[in-house]
């Protein structure tokens, strides 16, 4: 049995009595080091270290080296951040991310004003008359990877065009996209309307609707000459 | 028996084991007054256990936290078996902090944003010095004994006495005084022989 019960005498009190009926213990009758007054003092040092109101007061011996350590090992753990009771208020952090935010929309919105995105944004809107696209400097001619999709202005010398003989699409609908100025070729292509397949066989204009452009944007694609594509190459042919 | 908001105050200065009565009985008041009573001490105790990592305290300020919640969750299976609260406290800490230790990385640390008013804190000259004193009395206490280094901790860190750091331990108070006075005389010693070295 080490416990020792609440009304047994106190050893660290009374040194070399050991109390009856106890077993050998090894402190503090037998450590040559502890005696009892060394004990109190010990624990006193470390009671005022725990209680940091005592840190820097002279019942702290300031030139124990452990006393020192132990002092500023204390100190340094004990800056504990209270916790709050409810959530903090919005950080004025938040009012400065605003007023960036105010500002890197407007540099955003000059940048995109002048650029091509403008230009595709304009493809939606009403079609210009003719006189004023007469006296409008014309895009270059589109190549045919780049036509419908390319949102590049057009830097390079242009060429005053003759108003398009296709009427006008409808201006509410927004698959009626009309190709913004093309990248400048340096070797100018024919005009569009002996550009596509369909042309070559000799179809007016008109027939190729704004809905065959707006959904696919490349003559290839139409589901005419996909079908007879196919025909061509079925097995039929090969019979 | 539950409190009422205005026996609060009386319940704050209620003794720890009539507090730890009435959270086990799921007394919300005297929950909150228990945490708020021994969430200092297990701040402290994790801070001086794990240390710091890249300069702060954010791991072990996250490993209090857990303990607190680990409290909170085992109060209603808490029995009092005549122990303090205390040892059911810093056991519950004890097994976090392993667990910390062995899934310790070096985490990304957040940084406020820099202050916009004057810093009433110590200067950087007076930090860094309890920053390296800190940190030597850290170096110096892992070459204490396990049991030594805990019971230290415990008594100047944690704050508790020596009847509570005995039944955290498994000691007697009087093993408590004696164990505790060895281990300052080997910080002592160790101390002044890195001193002179």
């Amino acid at each position: 049995m080490t416990e020792r019960s609440p009304s047994a005498p106190d050893p660290a009190a009374h040194p070399g009595s050991p109390p009856a009926g106890r077993a050998v213990v090894p402190w503090p009758e037998h450590d040559p080091d502890s005696d009892s007054a060394e004990l109190r003092r010990t624990d006193a040092l470390l009671d005022a270290l725990a209680a940091r109101s005592a840190a820097g007061s002279d019942a702290l011996p300031a030139a124990d080296p452990a006393v020192t350590l132990l002092r500023a090992l204390v100190a340094d753990v004990a800056e504990i951040a209270p916790v709050p009771d409810e959530p903090a208020a919005e950080p004025p952090r938040g009012r400065r991310r605003g007023s960036r935010t105010i500002v890197a929309l407007g540099v955003l919105s000059t940048v995109l004003g002048g650029s091509g995105v403008a230009a595709a944004r304009d493809g939606l809107l009403p079609a210009p008359p003719p006189a004023a696209v007469a006296e409008a400097p014309a895009p270059a001619p589109v190549p045919a990877e780049n036509a419908p999709g390319s949102l590049l202005p057009s830097p390079g010398p242009s060429v005053p065009r003759a108003p398009s003989p296709r009427p006008p699409a409808p201006s509410a609908r927004p698959v009626a996209w009309t190709p913004p100025p093309a990248t400048p070729s340096a070797r100018p292509r024919p005009p569009r309307e002996t550009a596509g397949p369909d042309d070559r066989r000799g179809r007016p204009p008109s027939v190729r609707t704004p809905r065959h452009r707006a959904t696919d944007g490349h003559p290839r694609r139409h589901p005419e000459h996909r079908h007879r594509g196919g025909h061509r190459h079925g097995p039929g042919d090969r019979r | 028996m539950p409190l009422r908001a205005a026996d609060e105050r009386r319940a704050g200065e209620a003794d720890l084991a009539d507090l730890t009565a009435l959270a086990v009985q799921g007394d919300p008041t005297a929950i909150e007054v228990l945490i708020t009573r021994i969430r200092p001490m297990v701040v402290r105790y994790c801070r001086a256990r794990l240390g710091r990592v890249s300069g702060q305290y954010h791991i072990a300020d996250d490993v209090a936290q857990e303990v607190c919640i680990a409290v909170l969750s085992a109060l209603p299976r808490y029995r009092d078996m005549g122990r303090p609260f205390a040892s059911f406290v810093f056991g519950i800490a004890a097994h976090k902090i392993a667990d910390a230790l062995r899934s310790a990385v070096r985490a990304a640390v957040p940084t406020e944003d820099l202050p916009d008013g004057p810093d009433d804190r110590p200067g950087p000259e007076e930090t860094v010095v309890r920053y390296i004193e800190a940190q030597r009395a850290r170096d110096l206490l892992t070459r204490l004994p396990e049991h030594q280094r805990e019971l230290v901790l415990l008594r100047v860190v944690a704050g508790l006495s020596a009847e509570e750091t005995g039944n955290v331990l498994g000691m007697s108070a009087g093993a408590v005084r004696v164990a505790q006075h060895r281990a300052l005389a080997r910080l002592r010693a160790m101390a002044r022989e890195e001193s002179i070295a």
